[in-house]
This record gives C-alpha cells, structure tokens and sequence, in this order.
C-alpha cells in the first residue's frame, strides 16, 4: 500500500490528527448546515465521485 | 486578491459568509494545514502549482526548489489532472523525503488547495459583483 495508516487507525489521515479531525468537522457541517438539501448534495457527490472515478 | 462572483451577493459581500458555520469550519481547516508539521514553504509551493495547473494563478519559477519540494510539486499537479495518474514511483520518492504524519497532512492540504481554487474559479465571473473569498487568517 502506497500510504498505509498507522498501527490501530483506519485511515493513513490518522497520522495528522490535528487537519483530519479538522476536515471531519467541516465536513460534517456540509451535510448537515445551510440550505441545500441534502438529497440534492448527495446527487452532487455521487456525480462527482463518477466523474473523478472514486468508489467511494 | 480581487475576485468577482455570478452570486447574488452585495458588493464586497464574503463568500464564506453565506454559509457561516461551513466557512468557519473551512477557515479552521485551512489554518491546521499550516501547522501540521510540512515546512509551510513546500505547502505554498505545491498550492501555487494546483493553482497554475487549473489555470487559476500563474505559474511560478520552480528552478531553486530542492529535491523534495520538486517531488511535492509534481505529486500536486499529478493530482489535479488525474489523481489516479499518481506512480508507485512518484509515491516512493515521497515517502524518501517526508514522515508518514508530513505526508498525511500534506495530502490533506492538497485536497483543500484544490476544493478551494475550483471552487473560487466556478463562482467567479469576469465583470461580476466584487466579493471576497478568504480562508486564510489575518
């Protein structure tokens, strides 16, 4: 694996805690502040993630 | 930075400011990337690369960079044309001149620098209302 996590994490961005415990907070406010549906965001990510071809 | 959007805001409206708690949360991640433990000067280089690579900013003068800048730099305009085009040898030369917590964070500001520049550049119009859009501090 090209970048593999650390000895007990999930994901190699538990080796920077700081900017991905950041990031998950941002992206927890994406979904679940402002106006925007979130059907509507979830099309926009599914669509997004097809065009860069992410399975995630 | 002078910046004009197609949005409906009101002259020299914030961007960030019609999403408050999103922007907030932005500007928080943005601040941590800086503070992650890369050398702040290979971050600034590899975001003015994703920003010439999309076509946002202007290309600057890489040839004084050192080995492991380089590395970073073309790690970054790979990502943006096509993330899987990214080499098992582009990924060791990485790993030979960045810690694993150097290159969690730096991939992670990465992504931010180029969420960022495309999306200042899809709310941009030429001509449009003057607003800002800032996540950097101060």
């Amino acid at each position: 694996m090209r970048f593999a996590p650390p000895p007990g994490g999930e994901s190699f961005f538990d080796f920077a805690p700081g900017p991905f415990r950041a990031f998950n907070v941002m992206y927890g406010r994406l979904w679940s502040e402002g106006q925007l549906d979130q059907p509507t965001k979830e099309v926009a990510r599914l669509r997004n993630a097809r065009v860069v071809d992410c399975g995630i | 930075m002078g910046y004009a959007t197609w949005l409906a805001v009101e002259p020299g409206a914030e961007v960030l400011a019609l999403t408050p708690g999103v922007g907030e949360a932005l500007r928080a991640l943005y601040a941590s990337l800086w503070e992650a433990g890369v050398d702040p000067a290979v971050l600034e280089r590899c975001r003015a690369a994703v920003e010439a690579t999309l076509g946002t900013g202007a290309r600057e003068d890489g040839d004084d960079a050192d080995v492991a800048t380089t590395a970073a730099v073309r790690f970054s305009e790979q990502y943006v044309v096509d993330a899987h085009g990214v080499s098992d040898a582009q990924a060791a030369v990485l790993h030979e001149h960045f810690t694993d917590p150097q290159l969690a964070a730096f991939t992670t500001a990465l992504a931010t620098f180029d969420a960022l520049a495309r999306v200042r550049a899809v709310l941009s119009k030429a001509g449009g209302t003057p607003a800002t859009f800032t996540v950097e501090e101060g």
